[in-house]
């Protein structure tokens, strides 16, 4: 993967822990993107978790792993449901922060994801990069395979998270390949 | 102590551990061993890390995971009482075997 082909997400602090942004643009309304970021059954289709329930309204959430043998469910919180313009979940100890806006037709979506341990930047950033790519496949009526957990290294996450670890010039958790 | 057996109650970190008693590891390593999500893995490493009972190091731009056995030997000094206790009733046992043994003879 050639990190300069890679769309350039931002890393900065906050506190002890590190937030990454990515953005994409999308040409569907803010309302379609809403619907397919709180729908239960349209989570399954891209999101790493799934959730006991539609994401639409705050309160407590269980969220599961998806696609991984051995999955984990994180107790989680909506902080706050704005539709169709701000989603923030209390995902484990990690929080995400979607803001969407109208832009021109589409929507301009912005994913801030808060975490604490700034290796794992490129890993988080790979995931959301399939998964990202796999949300735009549904809204455009396309849902695409599983991209998460063990498939996600078949959709080439691996180079994905080593070019964006390069890009953000962060020394990644590892380096697939060359493990002892 | 009581922080440790919380640590280690968890299955998962467990099953991390293991896999570190046999070797260092890195994320992709453990990951498909343990088949885990990033986000749990991170969040159990983390813990682990916190409580000392691993360390990671940067080789040629891999992280390395190893164990750090030291903090359980906390718990094995916690559990040497309850060792003599068990090998004081195995004396006895032994013992009362012998004498039963005996009568029968």
């Amino acid at each position: 993967m050639n990190a300069a082909d890679l769309p350039r997400p931002e890393l900065t602090p906050d506190g002890d822990d590190w937030v990454v942004v990515i953005r994409r643009t999308l040409p569907q309304t803010p309302q379609q993107v809403w619907t397919a970021l709180t729908a239960a059954e349209d989570l399954r289709q891209w999101a790493p978790f799934s959730p006991d329930r539609d994401l639409a309204s705050v309160g407590p959430v269980q969220l599961t792993d998806r696609g991984v043998p051995n999955p984990e469910t994180h107790s989680s919180t909506i902080e706050e449901a704005v539709a169709p313009t701000l989603l923030v979940i209390a995902w484990g100890s990690d929080r995400l922060r979607w803001e969407l806006a109208a832009k021109g037709d589409g929507t301009l979506l912005t994913l801030r994801h808060r975490f604490a341990d700034k290796p794992w930047v490129g890993s988080y950033a790979a995931g959301w990069h399939l998964c990202l790519a796999a949300l735009a496949a549904l809204l455009d009526g396309n849902p695409t395979p599983s991209v998460v957990g063990e498939n996600a290294f078949k959709h080439g996450y691996q180079a994905l998270a080593d070019g964006y670890a390069e890009l953000l010039g962060v020394a990644p958790p590892e380096r697939q390949g060359a493990a002892g | 102590m009581s922080d440790l057996f919380a640590v280690i109650a968890e299955p998962n970190r467990r099953l991390i551990l293991d896999r570190l008693l046999e070797s260092e590891a890195s994320v992709t390593d453990l990951i498909t061993v343990i088949g885990l999500s990033q986000t749990a893995m991170s969040k159990h490493l983390r813990v682990l890390r916190t409580h000392n009972l691993v360390t990671s190091r940067i080789d040629a731009q891999r992280r390395i995971y190893a164990l750090n056995s030291a903090p359980l030997t906390e718990l094995d000094s916690w559990l040497q009482n309850y060792r003599r206790t068990w090998s004081g009733h195995l004396d006895a046992l032994a013992e009362h075997l012998d004498s039963k043994h005996a009568r029968t003879n």
